[in-house]
């Protein structure tokens, strides 16, 4: 019965997605949509719970097929506690999304399509186990992307399409390059991420452009920067705040709270995996750029006026804490990486959805002066979204960003007791902000509260509605369970995480990679993990 | 006698030009034409008697004169696809005026006649022949709307450039002729490999030969050309001279290059270049170039006719990647690519041109939201495009993969670099022609109100029978890929 589960769950909304341009009426295409991505969700949560409990021996619902045999090329699809995780945040997100795009009238059925093509992306990107197959369904995540904000995104769209276009392209080619020269590296040729852990590919010196490079790193930097393009990592940015200023709702969360923890878990998965010694080289850049951005990301935010440019600074600061875990090499800071992306992945979505379905109400909505009237003030659902969603983004005790921003701390403080500082510093005036925010949206004096027809239509506006709330509900519920009772998440995650900090040390069979001097203290992470 | 019988699959296609230039000329007004099932049933035809033909193995003809080997039956099954994607664009589209259909396929399907010649022939002669009958065929084809100016602007350009290659081909294969006695590629192999050869005249023949060549090859020095005809031609014209003659330009390449400039290796499938003196640099670099240029061009092209011109030159380089490499690995490679990009681009055109309709201008700002609320049409040129450009999730990407992974093996690693830096900025080019068939809101320009296109089901039909493939050659790249190598088994006896 487990046999054909990851691909029906990659492939279910492909089949939906094709279904769109034969479907010939929008309703029926919408909920065959719908039920395409509730299936392969549901699949999901079962994946996700079979890992539950079961620690390191979780079924991997392994598949292999081969595909291209000349080149070694296999459809081969696993699951591991990382992966599991990153597969229940989208199968929870996009039923989601899609509902909340339940009412568009404009070529609902195009964006539906290309929501369903994302998710089926991502869903293939996370379980891949050979690497051409992984790039090919990373490849594909960039496309849907591209239409989605270049056809339904606002009036800046073509150039915010552009250039995430150039920018993920770019990404593509590089990605490629890294692997074209890792597949060649291994003789026999293989793209299988097994037969290539460990970094067991011959390191070699190649000319490029008459320079000589060693290979590992050349291809380690390739991958480095083909997912500081995809991810936004401070000073690479610009590119995605355009993109969210222009994206609609639902793509920005897709792009924001699923795309983004899929790029860094795949980063995380092949650096450990492929280039352990490179990656113990660079774990100290890792975690610097990882400081700056969280940094980076609080101080923008505390300047921001718009909504749209908060919500990018948001993602930013989260792609730094993963980057800082990954830099941290402390197993307490990977498991608290893959549970922060999950809780965040829906803050994230609370907080976008929300923005959408404000500003579609209140085109004109920014960040108000203090003493001005807001239109959403005393508005309780809305409120109550964004409040839990906030909170939780900040790490309040008792919801679930709590749980995996203190983990990446703890496991910082491990490596430097300034990490513990500036991100700590980071995250208070990350909570200045949006606690400001919050006020000045939600609790200070209404538009119209002296005229009282006017104040009756604005608080009717400002609340959500039942299918708003209803789409709202598993999110919030969500955040708050995971506050409290983290448990089964991180039992799942805790296996998986830490075998692949496990591949950071040598293997005793191999003699032990040459590494250079002063940092061969550092390598093993029950080392490091002692000082948490 | 047998000789001739091996030459039915032309002797088809000779009979279908035949057919329908009687059929036209008995023509008195009749509303049914029966052009596109004459030339589909010609063209099945000579496919069948193509395959029938090589059921006995490889073999000989006119004393060495053609050959068929798989090379051969390779090129002559994926020409006659080939006939019958243009035949389909110019029946099924808007830009071949239906009185003059007839006319066009007669003439197209002499040009593959010329290609089959072409692919088959291991005589120098026969092969310059064959390359000038197919270009001269392109000449016509190119300026087929007589009507408008720009056709006859871009038939002469091509005229003059196909004279140059003729005349370069022909200083080139005399060369040889004078050095080896002979006009056999093998021959001539054997005599240059037993006997030696100075390395200027060696290194001048091959000049010379390539600098014939890479008129339709589409590759640096000679490929200015390309954008300047693509941009005036019709479409289906566009789709013979970048899938036919750049396809049989790179069979005669490949038979040249191997069978007379290269020796075999030590192990098998893989060669080096004769006489110790290595011009695969030369083609490294043109390559490279070939690459690199067009594909920054093309970011800033405002005429969606040139900037697919433009691209089309970037693949070239990337065809060339295969080549250089003198691998079985980088042959096998070109052929697929070749195939996908048969019907990937000829997909891709097609759309074009239903969205251009008749007369519209190919201008971007022209073309704005060409395929604004038609969903079929969007989703198929996109697939058509992603596939050409080598995006996954299609056999585009694998084709790649497989000519890049080439130049990596062979340590090309410059080459390599630049390939993905041009595969990203024609990427970007690519965004922009779509957004801009894609444009969903803001005023649309006037020319959309006089007849958009129609998918009606005959074009919808073709556009199937070329995604179905296409989604095929994904699936089942591997059996494509073997045949491909096995193809190459037979050429170099």
């Amino acid at each position: 019965m487990t046999k054909l589960m990851l691909s029906s769950m990659i492939l279910a909304p492909l089949v939906g997605a094709i279904c769109q341009t034969v479907v010939s009426k929008p309703a029926g295409a919408r909920i065959v949509a719908f039920l395409s991505s509730v299936f392969s969700a549901l699949i999901g949560v079962f994946i996700f719970l079979k890992g539950v409990g079961q620690g390191a021996n979780a079924e991997a619902f392994s598949e292999q097929l081969s595909w291209i045999g000349s080149y070694a090329i296999s459809y081969e699809l696993s699951v591991d506690g990382v992966s599991r995780i990153g597969v229940l945040l989208i199968s929870v997100l996009f039923p989601v999304l899609l509902a909340s795009e339940w009412r568009r009238e404009v070529a609902g059925r195009g964006l539906n399509g290309l929501l369903l093509i994302l998710q089926c992306a991502l869903l293939g990107t996370l379980c891949a186990q050979d690497l051409f197959l992984l790039f090919f369904f990373w490849a594909l995540s960039s496309i849907p992307t591209f239409f989605l904000v270049g056809v339904w995104g606002g009036e800046g769209r073509e150039s915010a399409a552009f250039r995430a276009l150039v920018v993920s392209a770019a990404s593509n080619a590089l990605f490629f390059g890294a692997l074209i020269l890792t597949y060649y590296s291994r003789d026999p040729h293989s793209f299988l991420i097994r037969d290539l852990v460990g970094g067991q590919f011959q390191d070699r010196i190649i000319q490029v452009v008459g320079v000589d490079l060693s290979l590992r790193g050349v291809a380690f930097t390739l991958l480095c920067l083909s997912m500081a393009l995809r991810a936004p990592v401070w000073p690479l940015n610009g590119w995605f705040s355009k993109l969210i200023d222009e994206a609609p709702a639902s793509v920005a969360v897709a792009i924001s709270a699923a795309g983004v923890p899929v790029a860094v878990q795949t980063f995380a998965r092949l650096s450990h995996l492929l280039f352990p010694t490179v990656f113990l080289d660079f774990s100290d850049s890792i975690l610097a750029v990882g400081v700056v951005s969280v940094l980076v990301g609080a101080v923008v935010a505390l300047g921001q006026r718009r909504l749209t440019g908060l919500f990018s600074n948001l993602v930013l600061i989260q792609v730094g804490l993963s980057l800082m875990a990954l830099g941290s090499r402390s197993s307490s800071a990977m498991v608290g990486m893959v549970y922060q992306q999950f809780s965040a992945g829906l803050a994230l979505a609370g907080v976008g959805l929300l923005f959408g379905i404000l500003f579609a109400k209140f085109p004109q909505l920014s960040f108000l002066g203090k003493q001005e009237p807001s239109p959403l003030a005393g508005a309780s659902s809305s409120g109550l979204v964004m409040g839990v969603s906030l909170c939780a983004l900040t790490g309040v005790p008792g919801l679930s960003g709590f749980v995996g921003q203190s983990l990446i701390l703890m496991g910082g403080y491990g490596r430097s007791p300034m990490v513990l500082l500036l991100g700590s510093v980071s995250l208070f005036l990350l909570m200045i902000c949006l606690f400001g925010i919050y006020r000045a949206l939600f609790l200070g004096a209404r538009v119209g509260q002296h005229d009282d027809e006017d104040a009756e239509a604005q608080a009717h506006s400002s609340e959500l509605n039942v299918r708003e709330k209803a789409f709202f509900a598993p999110i919030i519920v969500a955040m708050v369970l995971l506050g409290l009772y983290p448990k089964p998440f991180l039992d799942v995650i805790r296996p998986a995480a830490e075998t692949l900090l496990s591949s950071l040390s040598p293997p005793p069979s191999l003699p032990a990679p040459a590494m250079p001097e002063g940092s061969s203290s550092s390598v093993n992470p029950e080392k490091s993990e002692s000082g948490t | 006698m047998s000789s001739f019988a091996q030459l039915l699959p032309e002797a088809y296609l000779f009979a279908t030009v035949l057919g329908l230039i009687l059929g036209e000329s008995a023509n008195f007004g009749e509303k049914l034409r029966l052009v596109l099932p004459t030339s589909l049933l010609g063209i099945a035809g000579a496919a069948i008697q193509t395959v029938l033909a090589y059921q006995g193995g490889p073999a000989e003809f006119f004393g060495g004169t053609i050959v068929l080997d798989g090379f051969a039956l390779f090129f002559k099954l994926a020409f006659l696809v080939l006939a019958a994607i243009v035949v389909c664009s110019a029946c099924l589209g808007e830009e071949i005026a239906e009185g003059l259909r007839a006319e066009f396929c007669a003439i197209l399907l002499l040009g593959t006649i010329a290609l089959m010649v072409a692919a088959s022939a291991t005589s120098l002669f026969v092969i310059l022949i064959a390359l000038q009958l197919a270009g001269g065929c392109g000449y016509f084809l190119a300026g087929f709307n007589r009507d408008a100016s720009g056709a006859s602007k871009a038939a002469l350009k091509w005229f003059f450039c196909s004279l140059f290659s003729g005349a370069f081909l022909l200083f080139g294969f005399l060369a040889l002729f004078v050095l080896a006695g002979t006009a056999n590629v093998q021959e001539i192999h054997h005599q240059l490999a037993s006997h030696g050869v100075s390395s200027t005249v060696a290194l001048f023949s091959f000049a010379v030969v390539f600098l014939g060549l890479s008129l339709p090859l589409f590759v640096f020095p000679s490929q200015f050309w390309v954008p300047e005809v693509l941009e005036e031609a019709n479409s289906p014209a566009g789709a013979y001279l970048v899938l036919g003659l750049r396809a049989g330009a790179f069979a005669v390449a490949t038979r040249i290059w191997v069978a007379v400039f290269s020796v075999p290796g030590a192990s098998g499938g893989v060669w080096a270049p004769l006489s110790g003196w290595d011009w695969t640099a030369w083609i490294a670099l043109s390559a490279g170039l070939t690459m690199i240029l067009p594909a920054l061009l093309a970011i800033r092209q405002t005429h969606a006719k040139r900037l697919l011109a433009c691209m089309a030159v970037a693949q070239s380089g990337f065809l060339l990647l295969g080549l250089l490499v003198l691998e079985e690995v980088g042959f096998a490679a070109v052929l697929f690519n070749l195939l996908v990009d048969l019907l990937a681009f000829g997909g891709l055109l097609f759309v074009l041109s239903l969205c251009m309709g008749r007369g519209r201008s190919a201008e971007l700002k022209d073309l704005r939201g060409a395929l604004r609320g038609r969903p079929w049409e969007a989703v198929l040129f996109v697939v058509f495009f992603v596939a050409w450009l080598g995006i996954p999730p299609f056999a585009g990407a694998i084709g790649r993969f497989a000519l890049i992974g080439a130049a990596v093996r062979r340590e090309w690693f410059t080459l390599a670099f630049l390939s993905l830096l041009a595969m990203a900025l024609s990427v970007g080019a690519a965004g922009r022609l779509m957004l801009s068939l894609l444009h969903l809101g803001g005023e649309l320009p006037s020319s959309h109100s006089e007849g958009g296109i129609e998918l009606s089901s005959e074009r919808r039909g073709f556009l199937l029978a070329l995604l179905i493939p296409l989604v095929g050659a994904t699936v089942f790249a591997n059996s494509l890929l073997q045949w491909a190598g096995q193809s190459l088994k037979f050429i170099f006896r």
